[in-house]
């Protein structure tokens, strides 16, 4: 059991001199050293640490990252560590000993201030630090008694008033899309809110992008541009069939031009993963093969942010958005017939169409069935999987949840198809660049080993689909979907 | 979590204080140290201030029925927290001996607490008994100290031997010479020699100093209260070679 903690509001002292005073009358707390404490607090663009119940610091000035316990690490995942807000602090620490003069009770006494990115300064709550001494809770009981009444109650987290203080959100920037739609609510306005929610998503991600802060911003705009698509797709004689076609062709051009740097960002996060396919001795003959990908990657990251610092990006960005904010159509409007219809109506006509189409699809496979049989049926299990994400909500969850598991593991195995068909590839291509390096021969022979195992694992997830496609398609489900999803006439 | 044990067969020669002061300097390095102090005489204890005092003594300890972690006792330097000692520590050779496995019983009181801590440093008694057997099964290294003369010289050599039969699972020893008092020729040229000589001896030797002595005084290690003075700097040197022989090359 760790030694117990307490950070409570200084909020009647002046200042710390007067705190140091009355720590000594109420405590007999010793002053033990005084600091200035200069620091910027750091998390992830979407608050993985705070959520953790996490704090990371680095020295103000100091442009190394800190050293992450395996915890933090574990929390920020593949993100990035970028800074929060400045924090400065004269802090005042302070002892309380026993009859021994041992240590039982240590204090600190905080002033901070939260210091803007433009110099500007923000007080912070005055604050006390409490912290127990192992083996010592009585006298630490003790303290926290003397001090009730006296100081404040609990603080508030000083990363979240520092945060606030600079006008930055604490809890980070979701890429989430988190819209409660009402049922009953208009088709064409529920479609606007999810259209403008997604376009903020994708443009909150592009400066992370641009600055390859880590991969995640990429994947997260790529995300809100795939869910904007299928909004366009499946809602279609609801939004103005002009500006949905304009709209469409765009996001297609962006998700192409994006998609070179995201195949590499896979490729070398799953690196260690295909590495481990050859055997040990042959491993360190893949180092060219990860620097070639490196090159290619970084080649492939200038064409992207010529993309999205490019007119054509920002002209699409704008139509996305004013298609959100178009208004409802007028009535009798014969270019958007479904545009008046509660969303839960179209919606579900969608759920049930696509669901339809993949059972059907589904079915048709066999042993003999091309390998782009599999691949549709992934893309129509994304559409259905969005759908499900966006529209979910509207109906009722015993039967969402379950078609939902279902559909997940039916696209785990899709996925793993298709990403070893995509990986395979794209290494082979790297095989044609390798030959012709000198570190070559040895490199291509370790890249045709994981090729083979990369399409032994490709049958192998051909193999599970049956399996899995089953508990999607049993006759249950197909009822519990007709039941649940009417069709449009 | 690496186990370190101080040890000697005699006491009075620098075995406690160089405990205290490299789980100090380890801790001040940011390792989590956990020090226990195993001499019922509880030396180690009172230099940290600390009650030498475990609820159910030694033998709940050893036999399980205690969790240890319940009788830790954070010390004065952050990082660096401290199983006391205890008076019933006298009787823990019977308490093993009634054991099944003895030598396996202080490996089990420091495997609880291995999730928490990088280093725990051992402080035992002076004396060769089952209790130390158990030490030398749990430790990685052996940190015996020994006063500039030749019988030491000779102790080592036994305790060489004696390792010896334990066969792969014996710690590694490293021996430093302790209280040097570079006055005497005989002081000056075993330092000299002796690193040379003996494998596992440490270049760094602890000098005979007042400040060492004046820790029974401070009650606080004196590479904490005293950082510059020659012991304090003595024994950082010793922390680094120790630090080596824990983390390899």
């Amino acid at each position: 059991m760790p030694p117990p903690v307490a950070e409570l509001l200084l909020a009647d002292a002046p200042d710390l001199a007067a705190a140091t005073a009355m720590l000594a009358e109420r405590l007999g707390a010793q002053p033990a050293g005084a600091r200035r404490h200069d620091r910027v607090l750091l998390d992830t663009f979407d608050g993985r640490l705070r959520k953790a119940g996490l704090t990371v610091a680095r020295p103000a000035g100091a442009d190394a990252a800190p050293a992450l316990d395996d915890e933090a690490r574990a929390a920020c995942g593949v993100r990035a560590l970028l800074p929060v807000v400045r924090v400065r602090s004269r802090e005042q620490d302070l002892v309380v000993r026993n009859a021994d003069e041992k240590v039982v009770v240590r204090l600190t006494a905080e002033w901070p201030e939260a210091l803007g990115d433009d110099g500007t300064r923000a007080a912070l709550a005055p604050r006390l630090h409490v912290r127990g001494v192992l083996g010592y809770d009585k006298a630490y009981r003790r303290a926290m008694a003397a001090l009730d009444g006296v100081v404040g109650g609990q603080a508030p987290p000083l990363f979240d008033e520092a945060a606030r203080a600079v006008g930055r959100d604490p809890a980070g920037t979701s890429s989430k899309v988190r819209v409660a739609l009402e049922p009953g609510s208009r088709a064409d306005v529920a479609a606007g809110v999810l259209l403008g929610r997604l376009a903020d998503i994708a443009a909150a991600n592009v400066p992370g992008t641009i600055d390859d802060l880590d991969i995640e911003f990429l994947h997260d705009l790529r995300v809100a541009v795939r869910r904007a698509r299928s909004v366009l797709r499946e809602l279609r004689g609801v939004l103005d069939p002009a500006a949905r076609d304009h709209v469409r062709t765009e996001l297609k051009w962006v998700q192409a031009a994006t998609g070179p740097v995201r195949d590499l960002d896979v490729q070398l996060h799953d690196f260690d993963e295909l590495a481990d396919m050859v055997p040990g001795h042959r491993r360190a003959d893949l180092a060219p093969l990860r620097d070639l990908l490196h090159v290619r990657r970084a080649a492939a990251v200038q064409d992207l942010r010529a993309t999205l610092r490019g007119r054509r990006f920002a002209a699409a960005l704008a139509s996305w958005r004013e298609l959100a904010a178009a208004p409802p159509a007028a009535q009798g409007d014969p270019a958007r017939p479904r545009a008046a219809l509660p969303v839960e109506v179209v919606a579900a006509d969608r759920i049930r169409a696509v669901y339809r189409r993949m059972v059907r699809d589904g079915q048709a496979i066999d042993d003999d069935s091309p390998d782009e049989a599999l691949h549709d049926l992934r893309k129509r299990g994304k559409e259905l999987r969005y759908l499900l994400e966006l529209f979910g909500g509207l109906f009722p969850k015993d039967v969402v949840q379950p078609m939902v598991a279902t559909l997940k593991d039916l696209q785990d195995v899709l996925g793993r198809f298709q990403d070893r068909a995509v990986q395979a590839g794209l290494l082979e291509d790297a095989g044609r660049d390798l030959a012709r390096r000198s570190s070559g021969p040895a490199a291509l022979m370790a890249l045709g080993l994981v090729v083979e195992a990369l399409h032994s694992d490709q049958a192998a997830a051909r193999a599970a689909f049956g399996e899995r496609f089953a508990p999607f398609a049993a006759k249950p489900q197909r009822r519990l979907v007709r039941a649940t999803f009417q069709a449009l006439a | 979590m690496k186990i370190v044990a101080t040890y000697s067969i005699k006491g009075g020669v620098g075995k406690t204080s160089a405990a205290v002061n490299v789980a100090a300097l380890a801790a001040l390095a940011g390792r989590r140290t956990l020090l226990w102090d195993l001499d019922p005489q509880g030396s180690a204890s009172f230099l940290l201030r600390i009650k030498p005092k475990v609820k159910g003594g030694g033998r709940k300890l050893v036999r399980g029925t205690r969790d240890p972690a319940s009788a830790l006792k954070g010390t004065d330097l952050e990082g660096l927290d401290l199983l006391p000692a205890d008076f019933s520590y006298r009787h823990l050779d019977l308490v093993l001996d009634r054991e099944p496995r003895p030598e396996e019983g202080i490996g089990r009181v420091l495997g609880a607490l291995a999730d928490d801590y990088d280093l725990a440093i051992v402080d035992c008694a002076p004396s060769i008994s089952l209790v130390s057997e158990s030490v030398f099964a749990a430790a990685d290294v052996l940190l015996v100290p020994l006063v500039p003369s030749t019988l030491s010289v000779r102790t080592l050599e036994q305790l060489h031997a004696f390792l010896q039969r334990q066969g792969s699972a014996a710690p590694q020893i490293l021996a430093f010479l302790s209280m040097i008092d570079r006055r005497k020729r005989l002081h000056r040229e075993l330092t000299e020699s002796l690193p040379h000589t003996f494998p596992g001896m440490a270049r760094a030797g602890i000098p005979s100093a007042s400040s060492v002595e004046l820790m029974g005084l401070d009650r606080e290690p004196v590479v904490a209260r005293r950082p510059r003075d020659r012991a304090a700097v003595a024994y950082a040197e010793l922390w680094e070679e120790l630090r080596g022989a824990l983390d390899g090359p």
